[in-house]
């Protein structure tokens, strides 16, 4: 089978996550990968709604990433300042600890929030460049169903013979077929 | 209401839907109306910066007055938002849904304004950047000792993180209002929001860990934000300020009058934009409750703050003390007590007065009574003499009042505008609790149809069942 054979794209409307999964369920037992399956919904779907594996993050990774780069560099900031411009304290210390320790919290929970967000978007593909691979994220003419409440389903890199029994199998059910 | 008579969700979806897409006259008179007010805020800033800080009434010894007053008050709306998504997010109440969205957008903009208020105090503000620190030749640095800068690391690490917790949970609406709008400025304007959000597990998955965290970070942080604007008095020496226990009292009013503000913008919409079906009864009444237990804990603190005072027979303490309850202050002083605690409990401990009318007329009167506790904080403390040459009295000038009122109008022209363009209330979360509708606090039990399709009979979350 030629590459050029393999980039037929199968989408269509759902109402129902049953109609979804019938679907789903069909072309996974006849051999097509997990990784071809796109599923958009207006709402997160739960665990197990789906027969596809869950999608993975490391959000939370990167959100404590970025509270320790937040925090180490708001205590840099208030510590160096500290020392780099020292005041007559009469006797106590030059880096004082509330604060040090106000303008550390702050700074812990700021770098938390910009790399969780900038994690979120980039796993998302939501950043400029990224989502556009292997056809994921793009526009589709059926967007608007997923708009008004209703489920997209879409399978990639099939065959021309792979496509025409998910097309007629999709038909049965779905309320647009592209 | 019975399986039979409820409305599909998709017939919700699409009530929901069709009330955001049309246009609202309302609402452009609203814009229109709170936009000249904003012109008032505009020229009298300008006129202070033209004509510099002495047009207005602060002088020796009340070197504080309106502007730090309306500081400490946006700075307290603004919890309204945030603070209460995030709670009602963490310990997952269904019955927040409808709320989330609004409640975030009041932080963002009570928040803006709110951080322009010490600005404005500056007088000369342009230089305003030196509490920043940068490389400079002139050793222009921030001290950090100072519960001022602390003021400046809170407040932009809130404002920050309250614009991405808002943003974060709009884009997938942004992407549903793109998709719905005919081509044109509308549909490239939520293209740019929406990011390319197309709805894939992925994102959802990553959206739903984001806005998880953002809403366990974004509690403490609102928390030290309104401690450290306390700090700005409670680490001073004067006296009626100093107080071990103004950060969880400031803490309290906040939420309080960030409540006050939530429950008439929810009033308000529902009446304005109908949105009877999605902002239900059940809601107002659980805010109600949220709002008497408020009131009663503010009633608490502020008893506990007074009672320490008029017990530790402290000079200075006492004459402020004495001017608050008995003095010049004294009438707004028993105002505040009254708008803060005897109403409030008067009207919401009975479910008759946890419904939207009842509950918006209370929040104005709370609004008043906190703006007045801010007033009643700042000024008796200044103007009461420690030393026999220090005397004075504060009284605002019209450049402030200005302000002050232009500052009600830039808050509502930025929220009528808000509304106009973005969904106030977020339809993915509203779809998500109508998919997950088995639960009783979704509103009821419905069929399992309901919960999987959107055809089914489906209950409102935020709907019966209270």
């Amino acid at each position: 089978m030629t590459a050029a054979a393999e980039r037929h794209l199968v989408e269509a409307a759902y109402e129902r996550v049953e109609e979804v999964r019938a679907v789903v369920e069909a072309a996974l037992e006849s051999g097509i990968a997990a990784s071809q399956i796109e599923v958009r919904s207006p709402a997160p779907l739960e665990e197990g709604e789906l027969p596809l594996p869950k999608p993975r993050s490391r959000v939370l990774l990167f959100a404590l990433a970025g509270a320790v780069l937040g925090g180490l560099t708001a205590f840099g900031l208030a510590a160096g300042t500290a020392l780099a411009y020292p005041l007559p304290t009469g006797g106590m210390s030059i880096v004082a600890g509330p604060p040090v320790g106000v303008v550390t919290y702050e700074g812990t929970a700021l770098g938390l929030i910009l790399m969780t967000v900038l994690r979120v978007l980039w796993e998302g593909g939501l950043l400029p460049g990224r989502g556009i691979r292997s056809g994921r994220g793009r526009a589709s003419d059926l967007d608007h169903h997923v708009a008004n409440g209703q489920l997209l389903l879409r399978i990639h890199g099939l065959s021309e013979e792979q496509a025409g029994r998910l097309r007629d199998l999709s038909r049965a059910s779905a309320l647009e077929v592209g | 209401m019975t399986a039979e008579s409820q409305p599909s969700a998709a017939a919700l979806d699409g009530q929901l839907l069709g009330r955001l897409d049309r246009r609202r006259p309302g609402l452009l008179v609203g814009s229109l109306a709170s936009g000249a007010l904003a012109l008032v805020f505009i020229y009298c800033w300008g006129y202070q910066i033209a004509n510099g800080i002495g047009v207005t009434g602060i002088n020796r010894p009340v070197f504080w007055g309106f502007y730090i007053i309306n500081f400490v008050f946006w700075i307290g709306i603004s919890h309204a938002g945030t603070l209460i998504s995030a709670i009602l997010r963490v310990t997952k109440a269904e019955w927040r849904r409808p709320v989330t969205r609004s409640a975030e957008a009041i932080t963002l903009f009570a928040l803006a304004i709110g951080g322009l208020f010490p600005l404005i105090h500056l007088g000369r503000v342009a230089i305003f950047y030196y509490m920043i620190p940068y490389p400079n030749s002139r050793m222009l640095w921030p001290n950090f000792r100072s519960p001022l800068v602390w003021d400046i690391a809170a407040i932009t690490t809130y404002i920050i993180g309250s614009a991405l917790y808002l943003f974060l949970p709009l884009i997938p609406d942004a992407a549903v209002m793109r998709d719905r709008a005919a081509a044109g400025l509308r549909k490239r304007f939520y293209a740019v929001l929406a990011l390319g959000w197309r709805g894939t597990a992925q994102q959802w998955h990553s959206l739903e860990w984001g806005i998880r965290i953002l809403a366990v970070v974004i509690i403490p942080v609102a928390v030290s934000v309104h401690t450290i604007v306390s700090w700005d008095f409670a680490m001073t020496q004067t006296p009626g300020w100093k107080s071990t226990i103004f950060g969880p009292y400031f803490v309290v009013g906040a939420i309080f009058s960030g409540i006050a503000v939530l429950m008439i913008a929810m009033a308000l919409l529902r009446r304005g934009l109908a949105l009877e079906r999605f902002l239900t009864d059940r809601v107002f009444n659980n805010l109600g409750l949220l709002f008497v237990t408020m009131s009663l804990v503010w009633g608490y603190f502020t008893f506990a703050e007074h009672l320490t005072v008029w017990y530790s027979g402290d000079l200075f303490e006492k004459n402020v003390h004495h001017v608050l309850l008995h003095g010049d202050f004294a009438v707004p002083f028993w105002t505040m007590v009254v708008v803060n605690l005897v109403i409030p409990v008067a009207v919401l401990s009975f479910a008759r007065g946890r419904r939207p009318l009842p509950t918006a007329l209370v929040g104005c009167g709370v609004l008043v009574g906190m703006w007045l506790e801010r007033f009643l904080i700042v000024v008796p403390a200044l103007s009461t003499p420690r030393l026999a040459y220090s005397i004075g009295d504060y009284m605002p000038s019209w450049v402030e009042l200005g302000i002050m009122i232009g500052a009600v109008g830039v808050f509502a022209c930025l929220y009528f505008t808000f509304t106009q363009l973005l969904p106030i209330v977020s339809v993915w979360e509203m779809r998500e609790g109508w998919r997950h509708g088995g639960s009783d606090e979704a509103g009821g039990a419905t069929s399992d149809a309901a919960a999987t399709s959107g055809t089914a009979a489906a209950p409102v979350p935020g709907g019966g069942g209270a």
